[in-house]
């Protein structure tokens, strides 16, 4: 049998869309992702899927039915009330979405899905000094209470709160403040208040020590750096301080 | 003596399928910039059109069961059908269907002018035979390094991917740079990615072996002009072999007797048993 080159082409045609015609008939050609995350092959989670390879491309919808992650609850983690069908949002657009938080540090994107699920569902994962979680995920977390410690003190350092202000957004990095913005004279201890203002307010050096457990540094010193910084879990101290604030 | 001088069917396959890869990158640019893209047309990504995504894939695939970052189930099913076309005629895909070679082959038309006769014979021999494997140490690297990352990395240094995106910031310097050096080789030689660099011409070569259309050369009618070796771009000596078999062949059915030999059913792509290794 030989072959003359109209026939190769013609051959070569049909192969093709024949081939693409027969596959998606059968629903196998999809140029889109399979979106099928990798599986935990050993440990305790061993066979469910891994957050980890959680992928921009991926839509809210999906994560949720991935990993057993609410919808809703994944809307309000990412302050998604605006948006009309959550279900087809995609991890890649929070980054354009909360921009004007990347430009300041703090990136909200398909890394804070990954950590958001992989906390809410308690799967392993290492945890990114780079990505941030907004308040309301914090919340759902903490309401969860199965965060460790080290989780606890991590997501205080990496919470965002996007305001969204005439179309100006402004952050604060502190999750610890009251609900209500404390007003300026207000005696509240927050994650930007330093010693002296403590100190200002009529606590001692010494019933600041007590409470530390050890030396008081620098009075300038932000209270929750240094905490941070020496392992000390912040906001057992900021109540400790905030009950010996005369009111 | 009728002579076809341009492979007529050939050349439009090729054009059609480098307008449509074309036409999909564009309008895939285009909808992700949120401009209105072409209504009919699949806005997929290049990663899902490309069949070598498929073989880089298996790897992964047989292990965890999941593809490379960015490939999808349709490079499976491409490199399935690639694949079957490549055992039953040769690596077709690379003369009749992959935009890059039509690209390079478009260009190379340019240094035919230049150069005339002495076109695509600058590079000695000798250098030449071993050169020509270099393109399986590159697919062997290429699927040692995405069988170790998963990630697909190959679109790093991909010309393909370049050229077919040259406007986006998705495509790396390297890749960019590597389209370019295509380009200025190509004025010289026709083909070089194909010949010293391409990790899927490497793959599809190797069909040449077992092909089931081969090229074959009827000695007995033969006239030994040589025109078959002139027409090959690969540089095959078609008029000392009595069916090719070398992995460098990419069935462009250039010298075939449909094309440039002189002879009527001398040069033919069939299954025929015969001819004469020489
Ligand atoms: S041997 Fe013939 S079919 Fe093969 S590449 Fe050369 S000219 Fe093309
Ligand atoms: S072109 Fe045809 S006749 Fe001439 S050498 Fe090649 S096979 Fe023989």
């Amino acid at each position: 049998m030989k072959i003359k080159s109209w026939a190769m082409g013609i051959i070569i045609l049909v192969l093709f869309f024949g081939g693409i015609g027969a596959t998606s008939a059968l629903n196998l050609w999809s140029t889109t992702s399979t979106k099928v995350p990798v599986k935990f092959t050993s440990g305790q989670n061993a066979g469910s899927y891994n957050p980890a390879d959680i992928r921009g491309s991926y839509t809210f919808g999906e994560v949720s039915s991935l990993f057993n992650v609410p919808l809703e609850e994944l809307g309000i983690a990412f302050s998604l009330n605006d948006v009309e069908d959550v279900a087809l949002f995609k991890n890649k657009d929070l980054e354009a979405r909360y921009e004007s938080l990347k430009e300041q540090g703090y990136e909200v994107g398909n890394g804070s899905v990954k950590m958001f699920v992989a906390l809410y569902s308690g799967a392993p994962y290492t945890l990114e000094d780079d990505t941030y979680l907004l308040a309301p995920a914090v919340d759902i977390l903490k309401a969860q209470g199965t965060l460790t410690e080290d989780q606890l003190k991590f997501l205080e350092e990496h919470t965002v709160e996007f305001i969204e202000e005439n179309t100006k957004s402004a952050i604060t990095k502190n999750i610890e403040a009251p609900v209500e913005p404390a007003k300026e004279d207000e005696k509240v201890v927050k994650g930007n208040t330093t010693f002296q203002e403590v100190l200002d307010w009529g606590v001692s050096k010494e019933e600041i020590e007590q409470a530390l457990g050890g030396k008081m540094p620098n009075p300038l010193t932000n209270i929750r750096d240094f905490c941070l910084k020496e392992g000390i879990e912040f906001s057992s101290i900021k109540n400790t301080l905030q009950a010996k604030i005369a009111p | 003596m009728k002579k076809v001088k341009k492979n007529m069917p050939r050349f439009l396959t090729q054009l059609f399928f480098f307008a449509l890869i074309l036409m999909i990158s564009v309008n895939k640019n285009l909808i992700e910039m949120g401009k209105a893209g072409i209504a009919f047309l699949s806005s997929a990504s290049l990663h899902a059109l490309c069949p070598f995504g498929g073989i880089v894939s298996i790897y992964q695939f047989a292990t965890v069961g999941t593809f490379v970052q960015k490939i999808h189930q349709s490079s499976f099913v491409l490199m399935f059908i690639v694949f079957l076309m490549a055992v039953l005629f040769g690596p077709v895909f690379c003369s009749w269907v992959c935009p890059l070679g039509t690209f390079q082959e478009w260009l190379g038309k340019i240094g035919r002018k230049i150069f005339g006769k002495k076109y695509n014979k600058f590079i000695p021999e000798k250098a030449d035979k071993y050169l020509r494997y270099l393109r399986y140490v590159i697919l062997l690297w290429v699927l040692y390094a995405i069988g170790v990352s998963g990630k697909l990395i190959f679109q790093e240094y991909d010309p393909y991917f370049a050229l077919f995106n040259f406007w986006t910031s998705e495509v790396t310097v390297t890749s960019l740079f590597i389209l370019a050096l295509t380009v200025i080789a190509s004025i010289f030689v026709e083909r070089p990615w194909c010949k010293y660099a391409c990790p899927y011409g490497a793959v599809l070569g190797l069909t040449n072996l077992l092909r089931v259309f081969k090229i074959k050369r009827e000695n007995t009618t033969c006239i030994s002009c040589d025109a078959c070796d002139r027409a090959c771009p690969m540089n095959i000596s078609v008029s000392a072999s009595g069916v090719v078999k070398n992995h460098q062949c990419i069935s462009c059915m250039s010298c075939t007797s449909d094309q440039v030999c002189p002879v009527a059913n001398t040069v033919e792509m069939t299954t025929t048993k015969g001819g004469v290794t020489l």
